[in-house]
């Protein structure tokens, strides 16, 4: 019983005042430094372009870590007495309680570690994971929020990277792909429908002109669908650049005489046979 | 000494330069940030430098003359540098390629269109007018941006023009405006259409000082208001000695056209008190950077971009060119903003504060102009 006091006693360094008044300095200025930072640079980069402010975001959580980083080092050696045996014996403890108490929470937490490396997504990209899609907002310690385009604000937790596919739109540049699908009746020029539909995208006001525009056509049983794909020089204008692109789009093959899909008529005549109640027998 | 009278200036550029080689004076990263940090103590409203004099004894300087003198002297310089890349081309029968470009940042005169009345060279304005021109051996089209507008219905006359022009045995010089080039780059007709894209060089410090020093009367007396040095005094090594002119390089992105008009913004003169040192300076200051306000709505940024490709035109053609309606007041905003001029239904751009709407729109995220 003696021997296991002591053990647990030479665990830690002697505590005096001064070291208690140096503890809490540092966790007061690494809080600080944290939070200076989480407020300042999402405000700084608010100004800049597209390019800048992902690399402003991003070194949030990056200079996060590394504060972290630097307190546990400063820290540690203030208050343990760090040897191999100690250091066994404080691996061991430490395993046992995460492994029981909050392996959740460490799951997500290394998921946020290895999350900062792998770069699955970063602040500022537009990422869907299951159903939620939006751009990220912020990247804490345990989980990740987006804000979608209803201004909803989700927080995932990081772990779903071990479990979902993460899609990014952007992957950390300043542009992303938008796509205005159009259905138009088969059997019209096809030719002339990508050229309207190309000049409508390339003539966008919201226009990447870094960046290629691409028309896609596809056959469905009842229609051909034109997909208009062309990337906005802001990543923020993708719902407007895709408005744009449907309405001028929709406007253009109109005025170019190009019929648009319906249901055909048989079709109609089926569904709405199908949905009237069968006759009483 | 007249302006025109001068043949011969050292220091400034001797030829254009191929599109793609233009030196800028800061790059477009620092552009922003700069401007973004002027926009920054802007809003802080940061009191300005300290001068040298106060600015209640301080009456702006107009001297037309001067100014007249200086814009004589620097369409002179530009033209000259059209004469040696296009002058022998245009004129000789021998052979070459057919189609040449030239390319420029926006400015108030049409420098293309004065350079071929100069040597009789016939300019195409509007597509119709081919026909009355087949058979001139180079014709000048000066201006590609007033052949289309941003709109899916309205690039059909350009498209026409060059095909046209496949069919048309001279040479061809078209000018165009550097974001019109930036917009129309993406057109494979364009592209292919076109030819060797040229521009002007930028203008460094000792380009503008020699402009400066040669159309002014009295160089000696310009004095910078920040320093209280003489401008264009120089160091034994024959080096300016105050920064003034890099900084007005610096800020004009090495457009002279614009450098020079900063530098008229720039001039006052101190109301007389008896000091006869300082009666005997003209004070030069950089002009403060215009900006938008942080508030001000997308819809102005557009605005300012459709004007910037389309150059000058009416009110009613670049609100049609908008991503949405042109709210009432929008083009009255910039005017007060002191990016736009506009006159009998026409928007312009005010030169003088391209650098800062190219800074804006950068700062937006917009695409640039390239050069």
């Amino acid at each position: 019983m003696e021997d296991r006091t002591e053990r647990i006693s030479n665990l830690f360094n002697k505590i005096n005042g001064w070291v208690v008044f140096e503890i809490v300095l540092s966790i007061v200025l690494v809080w600080l430094f944290i939070k200076v930072t989480q407020k300042t640079l999402p405000w700084v980069s608010e100004f800049l372009p597209a390019k800048l402010r992902h690399l402003t975001l991003n070194s949030v959580p990056v200079l996060r870590v590394l504060a972290l980083l630097g307190l546990i080092l400063w820290l540690v050696p203030l208050i343990f007495d760090i040897t191999l045996q100690n250091f066994i014996f404080i691996a061991g403890a430490l395993s046992v309680a995460v492994g029981f108490a909050v392996k959740d929470l460490a799951s997500s937490v290394i998921a946020g570690f290895v999350a900062l490396f792998e770069k699955p997504y970063r602040v500022g990209d537009w990422i869907r994971i299951g159903d939620d899609y939006g751009e990220v907002i912020t990247i804490g310690m345990r989980a990740v929020q987006i804000r979608t385009p209803d201004d909803d604000v989700i927080t995932i937790s990081h772990d779903r990277i071990w479990t979902d596919n993460v899609a990014n739109s952007n992957d950390g540049h300043g542009t992303l792909m938008c796509v205005a699908t159009f259905y138009v009746a088969p059997n019209q020029e096809a030719h002339k429908i990508r050229q309207v539909l190309e000049m409508v995208g390339r003539t966008s006001p919201y226009l990447n002109l870094d960046r290629d525009v691409i028309v896609i056509m596809e056959n469905t049983p009842f229609c051909m669908v034109y997909k208009l794909k062309a990337y906005p020089f802001e990543p923020r204008k993708q719902f407007d650049f895709i408005t744009d692109m449907t309405e001028r789009g929709n406007s253009a093959l109109f005025d170019a005489g190009i019929v648009a899909a319906s249901i055909p008529e048989d079709l109609k005549t089926k569904r709405q046979q199908h949905e009237q109640p069968a006759p009483a027998s | 000494m007249k302006a025109t009278d001068r043949s011969e200036i050292i220091d400034l550029p001797h030829g254009l330069v191929r599109l793609g080689t233009y030196e800028w004076p800061r790059s477009e990263a620092q552009q922003t940030l700069g401007h973004l940090l002027e926009k920054f103590k802007l809003g802080l409203r940061a009191p300005k430098d300290k001068n040298v004099v106060e600015a209640d004894r301080l009456e702006k300087l107009s001297d037309k003359a001067f100014e007249r003198d200086v814009r004589a002297l620097l369409t002179q310089k530009l033209s000259s540098l059209l004469d040696r890349e296009y002058l022998d081309w245009a004129i000789s029968a021998s052979p070459g390629p057919l189609q040449r470009l030239f390319v420029h940042p926006p400015m108030n005169d049409d420098l293309l269109s004065a350079w071929a009345a100069d040597h009789d060279i016939p300019v195409l304005r509007v597509a119709d007018g081919l026909n009355a021109l087949a058979r001139a051996p180079c014709i000048v089209v000066p201006k590609l941006e007033d052949f289309f507008s941003r709109h899916e219905t309205r690039m059909t006359p350009l498209f026409d023009l060059l095909s046209c022009l496949t069919f048309f045995d001279g040479k061809v010089l078209f000018g165009c405006n550097s974001w019109a080039l930036r917009f129309l780059d993406q057109f494979e007709d364009v592209r292919l259409s076109v030819g060797q894209v040229d521009t002007i060089p930028a203008f460094d410090q000792e380009a503008l000082a020699a402009i400066i020093e040669t159309a002014s009367e009295n160089p000696s007396a310009f004095t910078s208001l920040s320093s209280g040095e003489r401008i264009l005094k120089r160091n034994d090594d024959g080096d300016l000695c105050d920064p003034f002119f890099k900084a007005l390089a610096d800020r004009s992105l090495g457009h002279p056209w614009i450098a020079t008009e900063l530098f008229f913004r720039g001039i006052t003169e101190t109301q007389g008190d008896g000091d006869d040192d300082a009666d005997n300076r003209i004070w030069v200051d950089m002009p403060r950077s215009g900006s938008l306000p942080e508030s001000a709505p997308d819809t102005l940024k557009f605005a300012l971009h459709a004007l910037m490709i389309h150059g000058t035109r009416d009110v009613a053609d670049l609100n049609e060119l908008l991503p949405c309606r042109a709210p009432h007041g929008l083009w009255s905003q910039l005017e007060r903003e002191g990016f736009v001029a506009v006159n009998d239904q026409r928007v312009s751009c005010i030169i003088r504060n391209y650098p800062d709407i190219r800074s804006e729109l950068g700062a937006a995220g917009f695409n640039l102009d390239k050069l």
